[in-house]
């Protein structure tokens, strides 16, 4: 995890493309333009949740890769199947159910992201209240055991 | 030593043997309070049951003496700590009751040889009988033999007329007489001979003081045998055994061998031919002379100062030696020295008195007395004073004396009183303790046979400490024992205290009063003492005593800071007291032990409230780390879900 928060940290700072990052986009863009572009069209639910959300670091991008890569699966597939036939990939990036998917899945894996969240914090609370209420209870045991008197306590 | 009451109080049943009734109350039989008992048992025979309260202290060795002349102490038990003594009937009525008519002859087969016999046997085993007197005699019927009651069963020469008492005892008061000597036995033998040989008591009908000033005056043989028939061979015998000096009385060898008309010679007691005047009374011989300055202290100190005395001694008597000793007696009439223990004018009459006659008791702060009987004296001014302030003065005469041996010592007294001065501060060094204690203990620690003299109990006559904790155990009552009285001053008085702590000591239990001055309630060192005894003496339950010991002892439970360990420690009390163990009783909260580790505890305990305080301060501060940690871990998990969407997307596309 703590890896995970310093790739964040870095992809703050700057997007984090190295220069081997444009060779491998210019190698795939001369050679399998089709399937650069579904990649692209369907990695742009990313690049708006970026810029849109302030709280969206490396981490939570990386969240959102993985649910948006499983819609990818499919289109990408199909063209390679297709042997990055243009027309495919077009047909690929401009059918409906596979644009809403993606954007639904963007949205699936914030929404889990922050329910998760949410859900820790209610459950780390729930635990720290369980906590404080046993050390008082410990606390009222020891104190009626070693702090007070008998006073009013009938003779046997 | 079964004490089983029988069905109804008026029986005793003692040893599981010996019914005493004490319904039937017999005569006075050697001084005590008697009564009728039966053997239970096949023989089915009848004895004298005596109640000896404060018997000799060496009653032990009178139990086992045995003489022909003398009732022996059968058996002695004890019922419910009070000593009981099992004697045979006597042969006959007493001779109080009927003199009789002796001749020589049967005076001297009957009475002189056989008492010579006995008194010969009592003094090899150095002890003394001091109780011939008609009352304490008894002759069989149609014999001419006497015995005499049982021996010790009374504190020494206590219930002995003055008429039967040699001068050196008959000035003291009865308690104050001691064990005095075989002298005394043959002083007392002579005049029992006297008065049989008479049919009568010489000098009836006269008062102590007038018999005093009588026998004072001319003599006791003189006093006794003036104007009287007494028979001719028996005239020498009897001037030589009420001789006033002990050292002209026969001795029981002399007495034994005795033949009649045996002759025994007597050195003359050669009175002043000119009396010296003393409070007016006119005083022939030095033993009066001492006699009357015991009465007229002031006069004697005035004519010991003016040298009368000395002179008188000196011109009328002869008596150089005995004249330049009270010289030098009256010479330490200096003016008083300032902050001197010792008054010197009442120490100048004490030696003076010694000196004037050796034989005499101690004569100190106003009364005759013997060193060694100030113990029994004690115990007579607490049971029955004579005067109201008799138990302060017998108090403070004995802690003088036993603080302050070597003033006496080195008042050069006669040795006998000198023995018993140092006997008594021997005694009190033993018993290493100081003022009121000591004096209190004293008659406890000389005498083991004393019953405990608190005025609750003396009645029942308990001698063993057993006996007086059963005793308590059924007398500490609400109304026996008020709560604030038990509060004020426990569960004893003084005279209880002393009493098993007296046995306790001999019993070689170190000093418990200790616990007294280490601060303790005096409750609770009450009953550290009764456990004490309990552990050594007798293990039978005293419930009620711990039961009424329970509600102050849970008192003392505040100590114990675990409320648990307090709740189990009241009902370990509450156990105990039933079971009436008074040791395991206050071990229970007597505890320093079990105390330090409840303190320990105790201490931890806070230690961890304080720990536990700080981590609930803390809380708010941890909240903002504890929101990260869940946001984390939020997206970790997100993170996997997201992960095994895309594998189940792979799997279903490629291998579907």
């Amino acid at each position: 995890m703590a890896s995970a928060r310093s790739v964040g940290a870095e992809t703050l700072r700057a997007p984090g493309f190295r220069w081997w990052h444009g060779i491998v986009i210019g190698l795939m863009l001369s050679y399998v333009p089709g399937s650069l572009l579904v990649a692209g069209v369907l990695l742009l639910p990313m690049v708006a949740l970026r810029l849109f959300d302030p709280n969206a670091d490396g981490q939570r991008l990386m969240i959102v890769l993985f649910y948006v890569g499983a819609v990818m699966v499919r289109p990408l597939h199909e063209a390679w199947a297709a042997n990055g036939d243009w027309e495919t990939c077009i047909a690929q990036i401009t059918q409906p159910v596979t644009l809403a998917l993606d954007w639904l899945a963007a949205g699936a894996a914030w929404l889990v992201a922050e329910a998760s969240a949410i859900g820790g914090r209610l459950w780390n609370a729930e635990v720290a209240r369980r906590e404080r209420k046993s050390i008082e209870k410990r606390i009222a045991y020891l104190q009626d055991e070693w702090l007070s008197s008998d006073e009013g306590v009938p003779a046997s | 030593m079964a004490d089983i009451q029988a069905d109804n109080s008026q029986e005793l049943l003692i040893a599981e043997r010996y019914l005493i009734s004490l319904e039937h109350k017999q005569p006075d039989f050697g001084g005590c309070a008697t009564y009728g008992a039966q053997d239970m048992t096949a023989s089915g025979a009848s004895y004298l049951a005596l109640a000896p309260f404060a018997p000799s202290p060496r009653l032990s060795e009178f139990m086992l003496f045995r003489h022909e002349s003398a009732i022996p102490i059968q058996t002695h038990e004890y019922c419910q700590g009070a000593l009981w003594l099992l004697c045979p009937h006597p042969p006959g009525p007493s001779l109080a009751e009927n003199l009789g008519l002796w001749t020589e002859s049967q005076l001297i087969d009957g009475v002189i040889r056989p008492f010579a016999g006995l008194l010969q046997k009592l003094e090899a085993a150095s002890l003394t009988c001091r109780s011939i007197r008609p009352d304490n005699m008894f002759v069989g019927q149609g014999l001419h033999k006497v015995v005499l009651g049982p021996l010790g069963v009374t504190a020494p020469a206590e219930k002995q007329p003055v008429l039967f008492e040699p001068l050196s005892s008959a000035v003291c008061r009865p308690s104050a007489r001691g064990e005095g000597t075989t002298g005394c036995d043959i002083f007392s033998l002579g005049v029992i001979i006297l008065a049989l040989a008479l049919g009568k008591l010489p000098l009836e009908g006269l008062s102590d003081a007038d018999i005093l000033k009588r026998r004072f005056e001319i003599g006791t043989p003189a006093a006794y045998m003036q104007d009287q028939k007494v028979p001719v061979g028996l005239r020498s015998l009897l001037t030589a055994m009420l001789a006033d000096d002990p050292l002209n009385r026969p001795s029981p060898r002399d007495l034994v061998t005795i033949a009649p008309s045996k002759v025994f010679t007597v050195r003359p007691v050669v009175p002043a031919r000119i009396p010296l005047m003393i409070g007016g009374n006119a005083v022939h011989t030095p033993q009066a002379l001492a006699w009357y300055a015991g009465r007229y202290p002031a006069e004697f100190s005035a004519l010991l100062q003016r040298k009368v005395v000395s002179n008188w001694l000196h011109r009328e008597l002869e008596l150089s030696v005995m004249s330049s000793l009270i010289e030098q007696a009256s010479a330490s009439f200096l003016p008083a020295g300032g902050s001197k223990a010792v008054d010197p004018a009442t120490m100048v009459i004490t030696h003076a008195i010694s000196v004037l006659d050796p034989a005499a008791p101690m004569f100190w702060g106003g009364i005759w007395f013997w060193p060694e009987a100030l113990p029994q004296m004690l115990v007579q001014a607490i049971v029955q004073p004579v005067t109201p302030d008799d138990e302060r003065m017998v108090r403070n005469i004995l802690s003088f004396m036993v603080g302050n041996a070597e003033a006496f010592m080195s008042a050069h007294l006669p040795s006998r009183q000198e023995r018993q001065i140092t006997a008594l501060s021997a005694a009190a060094r033993r018993m290493a303790l100081k003022g009121a204690e000591l004096v209190r203990r004293f008659p406890y620690e000389r005498n083991s046979y004393l019953p405990c003299l608190s005025k609750k109990c003396v009645d029942v006559r308990i001698s063993l400490p057993e006996g007086l904790l059963r005793w308590l155990n059924h007398h500490v009552g609400i109304e026996d024992l008020p709560d604030d009285i038990l509060a004020r001053s426990g569960f004893l008085d003084e005279q209880m205290r002393s009493f098993l702590e007296a046995h306790c000591a001999r019993q070689g239990i170190i000093p418990l009063s200790q616990s007294k001055k280490a601060g303790l309630p005096g409750w609770l060192a009450d009953l550290t003492l009764l456990a004490a005894a309990q552990r050594k003496f007798d293990n039978a339950p005293l419930s009620f005593l711990a039961q009424r010991a329970v509600p102050l002892l849970e008192a003392e439970l505040r100590q114990w800071r675990s409320k648990t360990s307090r709740a189990r420690r009241r009902v370990r009390l509450g156990k105990a007291a039933e079971n009436g163990n008074l040791g395991t009783f206050l071990a229970t909260v007597n505890d320093p032990t079990g105390l330090r580790l409840d303190q320990r505890q105790a201490q931890e305990a806070e230690a961890e409230i304080s720990n536990l305080m700080r981590v609930l301060d803390e809380a708010p501060d941890r909240k903002a780390a504890n929101d990260r940690e869940a946001r984390n871990s939020g997206e970790f998990f997100s993170l996997l879900t997201g992960i095994a969407v895309a594998m189940a997307s792979i799997w279903l596309e490629f291998c579907q």
